[in-house]
């Protein structure tokens, strides 16, 4: 079981500065369409002066940020038996190209259930102007056995 | 851009459907343009020794699919304010996902119109392999 001492527990900001081709690779991995994702002139163009990224893209700016947990040597997580259960995403603001996007986590929850531990895990991402842009939570269930 | 008008939409109307069939290619894809490479993905064998049925697509990228489902439908993606969902079942490479959505709730709330969408991801064998999934629009 996870100690509960652990809810609270917060980790040191990460920061992703949002590119263009990363924002390409994941709008074309995740079946996008839209030219907003994937055409600089489209972006250009556009009220944003930029290509967005994909609302999902939160994905990989936080990504760094939530892996935290995962090598943290006193959480200790069962890596082998953790899967992600659930996630919420709110979407604040449009993230754009060029954007340099800073992310803070804490974990909001431990939770044992059916015999298994139960993670909550919040993460809350600004831009560059300190604007929150996202929040993303997710839920991670470590197995037992 | 175009897109829907939120006098025009009706709590039960239907968005278009959409399908998610992933290969083992199209996962790595996803793994090298999200960063997470967890073995259980990229391995058939680990996914095999971790008690499933080879590796598995990432959750994610199947609430990213639901996601795109609500945008291609509100015209425009940063009117996309909330997503989203349990991942109730794994996706594995060769598996069809379909997506199905429905406005649930419409209102207007802080000045902001809001739009609700319920969506339901099952797979080839009418499994769902998200649930409690759901989206927001602002329009």
């Amino acid at each position: 079981m996870i100690d509960k001492k652990f809810i609270g527990r917060k980790y040191p900001p990460t920061e992703y500065e949002i590119g263009f081709e990363n924002v390409k690779e994941y709008a074309l991995a995740t079946g996008e369409v839209n030219p907003i994702f994937t055409d600089r002139e489209t972006g250009l163009r556009s009220k944003y002066h930029g290509c967005l990224a994909p609302p999902c893209f939160a994905t990989a700016y936080s990504g760094n940020c939530v892996q935290q947990i995962f090598f943290d040597e006193e959480l200790n997580l069962d890596y082998e038996h953790l899967v992600h259960g659930e996630q919420e995403f709110d979407f604040m603001r449009p993230v754009v190209c060029g954007d340099l996007i800073t992310t803070t986590g804490v974990i909001e929850d431990i939770i044992y259930k059916g015999g298994n531990d139960i993670l909550v895990f919040r993460a809350e991402s600004v831009n560059q102007r300190g604007e929150l842009v996202t929040v993303s939570v997710g839920t991670f269930v470590i197995r037992s056995g | 851009m175009a897109g829907i008008e939120f006098d025009d939409i009706n709590v039960g109307d239907e968005i278009p459907s959409q399908y998610f069939k992933p290969d083992q290619k199209a996962i790595w894809r996803y793994a090298a343009a999200s960063g997470d490479l967890n073995p259980i993905h990229m391995d058939r064998g680990y996914g095999s020794k971790a008690g499933l049925d080879g590796s598995i697509a990432h959750g994610l990228s199947t609430l990213a699919r639901a996601g795109k489902c609500v945008t291609d439908w509100s015209g425009n993606p940063d009117r996309l304010k909330k997503l989203r969902a349990r991942f109730n079942a794994p996706v594995k490479p060769g598996d069809m996902v379909t997506y199905r959505g429905r406005v649930i709730d419409k209102r207007i709330e802080g000045g902001g119109q809001l739009v609700e969408i319920g969506i339901e991801a099952e797979n080839q064998d009418g499994v769902k392999v998200l649930s409690r999934c759901m989206a927001v629009i602002e329009l």
